[in-house]
């Protein structure tokens, strides 16, 4: 009877908690997790036909110290492999790569015949045990291996963030030389690595803050070779320039394309004032955005054309402002303390990039459209001059060093404050501007 | 009429003793066990989560490339500049060229973990071997050395816990290469290695409660005693239910502790990399999937929910997502297997917004 | 009060060619060029002449930081280069704004543009004829002295009259 019992009770009460397991899965969730930088292994590229052994190492080189260079990737050399890439079709060997912990696998195939060069790759999520998007292949010319690297680069960039890369692109400069109370200066173009540089003007003029058009065909920027600072442009592939200003009353600088490219912003200074004003490249036709006693200058256009952010000082300092890209009301968006200026709209569209001024130090900042979420960067002696990436993730600037032996050079920066490093110059440089993707 | 009383009374009073102290109670030694050794867990599990939460995500620079630059702090302005944040945390850590700490934080629980009654690796009950697939060594907290039918089981379970010693890994990784010809030929199965084995060990488990022949021993021996006390009968009815109630397969026990929980937590979250710039970062991604009683992952991972971002932000979300449980699982998540039934299905949400800095 | 002060630099220049001509006569008048009394033409001691104008009337004003209006020194430079240019009416002017390294390109392009515009505005005020004066920024470009400190910079904010014969009008 007291069994009988017994067995009741328990069977009911496993009932009971049978029933109580079965409410729903186990649910948590994960706030923090690590910021590193994803490990990953690009071997050496198959080289597919003779002699392509040389330029098939030279472009998984390249590919590795793009994606390295972000400070999203960390490569894991060769010499930790445990398995090779002898032939682009074979089945991946994941466990191999496990075990040395790469999560990203690119392999790749390289063939060369005459002038001709064909690049084939593949992005392997290796934890996964699955291939990244499908293959690609690139042909191209052999003087170009450096961009297909670039793009092949680009395209595992893309696979593992989900975003578009950077590294098929351009930075136009100054190129500096000399003292400080005697500074050469001259326009000078390179991949944003560093590589294939290029000069596009000579020394015999001060020439400051070149300007890429959004096809990253020609080149805005301001020279003093007539004596007044007036705005030029240049055509990158025939290194032909044209003044597309002068007025000899009045000096033009800070030059900016718009989004489509047929008109140019700048800031025109008359009787001591400076105005932003826009100019139709077809016409030459000038009109009128600002008017006011005030400084206004550093225009730049959201990536839609329909915006204008500047800096102006009517406040009694350097703020930044927004205004309808026809003029008209200003609304001002920066509100620290110090001095904010060059702003520049990111090309994603989401971000205001900033030079500001505060207590003696100069910082590079971002900033959202509307003003908030205002987070610096960097800090040092005199940093300014931000230029963004294609992707809008990387930030290059100008960073000087102070006293009679300063120099200019150029650094970048992840949009989160990462990866703050020099960027490789010859001697020195300032007033970088990024080419779009090309 | 003294004695009928004295029996009755007796009776009774033997009755309601029983049902305080045996039947009722029986049931509960399990819990009893379970917060035994999760009393054990949690303090280790806090330790380490207050070690976890000392460090902020540390970041990993691994690009030396300049050693000429300065390491940058950026100033902390003023009070009054409300809208600007510190990075200095940030700068400060990218001048570090080290490896992240957290990874080897975590390495400290496990080892002690309940089971040193575990260890008595009673039987190799291999009828299961269905059930127990994979896995060559649970390390430590398992009580099972789970004997699995594949030539992989080497015994190497220490090593295998800790991050750093990823590439000691290998050699159970390269005893597994048998299971791996499956991925290369089926590329697009996430996780295709576990897809196949823990499926069908799967069917059996869901049956559940009868299916105690399958596992009954492992239980056991973690199991002291208590529960065979008393009554015989009862004791037999209750060895019964206990050990249905232990058997993995079973619907188990009492829900997890938050300290069972936690563990599982951190053990996925430091595989979980945030891109913090990135526009998967505006994206909180939640992942279902299931696991096999080893704690290692079985079928896909799924992506159940996401809010924020565009598709490709959300693709790229959950492949982390996906990616940080795929790494970390290593020869399966730690979890009581008594409680198998309340984590074979899990959903974990990863919401990046505390680590995007503002 | 600006008759004095104009007397007083009069004077002050007539006692300064003094002391320099050994001869001790100095005036607007002409001697032949042979004789050491009559300040050479072109000198410092002629008073029409450039190196006149940027040594003793001087040719820089300096400004203050962040500011480009004259101060009380600037201001009574900028007279006398009025005076000057008023009464050497074949020169015309370019006045080069400059700032210091404390600031972002653009705006100091702008900023040296205000301070040179605030010499001439002045200029013109004194009577010199606008067609004459044109103004140019370097901003930050040249600076004269590149310690990074206060000291130089006092020295590199500053708006420099440059002259050269022209068309007179």
């Amino acid at each position: 009877m007291i069994r009988l019992l017994a067995t009741l009770l328990m069977a009911s009460m496993m009932l009971g908690q049978m029933a109580l397991a079965q409410n729903g899965p186990l649910r948590i969730e994960i706030t923090e997790g690590v910021i590193e930088p994803l490990p990953f292994a690009v071997p050496d590229f198959v080289a597919e036909s003779q002699g392509s052994n040389q330029i098939s190492k030279d472009l998984s080189r390249v590919i590795a110290e793009d994606l390295s260079g972000t400070g999203l990737f960390r490569e894991i050399p060769a010499s930790a492999h445990i398995s090779t890439i002898t032939h682009f079709g074979s089945p991946v060997q994941f466990a191999d790569w496990k075990a040395i912990n790469a999560q990203a696998l690119v392999t790749g195939g390289v063939t060369v015949s005459g002038n001709n060069l064909e690049v084939k790759f593949r992005v392997w999520d290796v934890f996964a045990g699955q291939e990244l998007g499908n293959g690609l292949r690139f042909k191209g010319t052999v003087d170009g291996w450096r961009r297909m690297a670039h793009k092949v680069a680009d395209a595992v960039y893309s696979r593992i963030t989900g975003e578009g890369g950077y590294f098929d692109s351009r930075v136009v400069y100054v190129s500096e030389t000399g003292p400080k109370n005697d500074r050469k200066k001259r326009l000078a173009i390179m991949d944003y690595d560093g590589a294939n540089l290029q000069y596009l003007t000579d020394s015999s003029a001060i020439v400051l803050a070149p300007r890429f058009s959004p096809t990253g065909d020609r080149v805005l920027y301001t020279s003093y070779e007539t004596g007044f600072p007036q705005i030029y442009v240049v055509d990158v592939g025939s290194v032909r320039k044209k003044a597309l200003s002068n007025d000899t009353g009045s000096m033009s600088f800070a030059p900016r394309f718009s989004p489509d490219g047929k008109s140019v912003l700048m800031s025109v200074t008359e009787g001591g004032n400076a105005d932003l004003f826009r100019m139709d490249i077809a016409s030459g036709k000038r009109q009128r955005l600002t008017n006011g006693p005030s400084i206004e200058t550093a225009p730049s256009y959201s990536p839609d054309g329909s915006k204008i952010v500047f800096e102006s000082d009517r406040s009694g300092t350097q703020q930044l402002y927004i205004m309808g890209s026809n003029g008209g009301e200003a609304t001002r968006i920066s509100f620290g303390q110090g001095r904010y200026g060059t702003p520049v709209w990111s090309p994603r569209g989401d971000l205001i990039a900033f030079t500001k001024q505060n207590k003696g130090r100069f910082h590079i900042g971002v900033m959202r459209t509307d003003g908030s979420d205002e987070r610096l960067l960097t800090s040092s002696f005199l940093d300014e001059g931000p230029t963004w990436a294609p992707n809008g993730r990387v930030i290059m600037f100008t960073r000087e060093t102070r006293g009679a032996e300063g120099v200019s050079v150029l650094y970048s920066v992840d949009v989160s404050g990462r990866n703050l490093k020099r960027v490789r110059l010859n001697g020195g440089g300032s007033d970088p501007s990024w080419s779009p993707l090309q | 009429m003294h004695i009928g009383q004295y029996i009755s009374g007796f009776a009774h009073a033997g009755l309601i003793g029983w049902v305080m102290f045996g039947g009722a109670f029986r049931a509960d030694p399990p819990p009893l066990e379970v917060t035994g050794v999760s009393v054990i867990t949690t303090e280790e599990f806090e330790a380490v989560l207050k070690a976890q939460e000392a460090p902020t995500p540390s970041t990993d620079v691994a690009v030396p490339v300049i050693p000429e630059a300065e390491i940058e702090t950026p100033a902390v302005t003023s009070r009054a500049d409300a809208p600007v944040d510190v990075p200095t945390p940030t700068e400060a850590e990218a001048g570090e060229p080290d490896a992240t700490p957290d990874l080897s934080d975590l390495t400290a629980p496990e080892p002690q973990d309940v089971t040193d009654e575990a260890p008595v690796l009673p039987t190799p009950e291999v009828d299961t071997a269905v059930v127990i697939p994979e896995r060559s060594l649970r390390p430590v907290p398992r009580p099972v050395p789970r004997v699995a039918p594949e030539p992989v089981a080497q015994p190497k379970p220490d090593t295998t816990i800790s991050d750093e010693l990823q590439e000691a890994i290998k050699p159970d990784e390269s005893g597994k290469a048998a299971e791996e010809p499956k991925e290369e030929t089926s590329p697009e199965a996430a996780s295709s290695e576990i897809v196949t084995e823990p499926k069908e060990a799967d069917a059996p488990a869901a049956s559940a409660a009868p299916s105690r022949s399958v596992r009954p021993r492992v239980r056991p021996a973690t199991r002291p005693e208590p529960s065979k006390g008393t009554d015989a009968a009862v004791a037999a009815a209750l060895a019964e239910a206990s050990s249905e109630s232990s058997t993995p397969a079973a619907p188990s026990g009492p829900p997890l502790t938050s300290g069972e929980k936690d563990g599982l937590r951190v053990s996925v979250q430091q595989c979980w990399v945030v891109d913090v710039g990135s526009r998967a970062a505006d994206v909180t991604v939640t992942v279902g999937f299931s696991l096999d009683q080893s704690g290692k992952v079985q079928g896909d991972i799924r992506l159940v929910n996401a809010t924020g971002g565009d598709e490709s932000a959300v693709q790229t979300a959950y492949q982390s997502a996906r990616r940080a449980v795929l790494r970390c699982q290593k020869t399966g998540y730690e979890l009581p297997i008594e409680k198998y039934d309340h984590w074979r299905d899990v959903e974990i949400t990863f919401n990046p917004e505390k680590m995007r800095r503002k | 009060m600006k008759y004095l002060t104009k007397a007083a630099f009069l004077v002050a220049g007539l006692a300064l060619a003094a002391c320099n001509d050994t001869s001790g006569l100095a005036s607007g008048t002409n001697y032949d060029t042979n004789s050491a009394i009559t300040p050479e033409a072109g000198s410092v001691e002629d008073a029409t002449s450039v190196a006149h104008f940027q040594q003793v009337i001087g040719d820089r004003v300096l400004f203050d930081v962040d500011q480009s209006t004259l101060n009380e020194t600037g201001r009574l430079t900028v007279l006398s280069q009025s005076n000057w240019l008023m009464a050497n009416a074949e020169y015309i002017a370019v006045i080069e704004g400059h700032a210091d390294e404390q600031g972002t390109r653009e705006y100091n392009l702008a900023l040296g543009a205000r301070r040179a515009s605030a010499v001439r505005e002045m200029m013109i005020s004194q009577g010199v004829a606008a067609t004459r004066l044109r103004t140019l920024s370097y901003g930050k470009e040249r600076p004269l002295e590149v310690c990074s400190e206060e000291t130089c910079y006092a020295q590199n904010r500053r708006a420099v009259t440059v002259l050269t014969a022209g068309v007179s009008g």
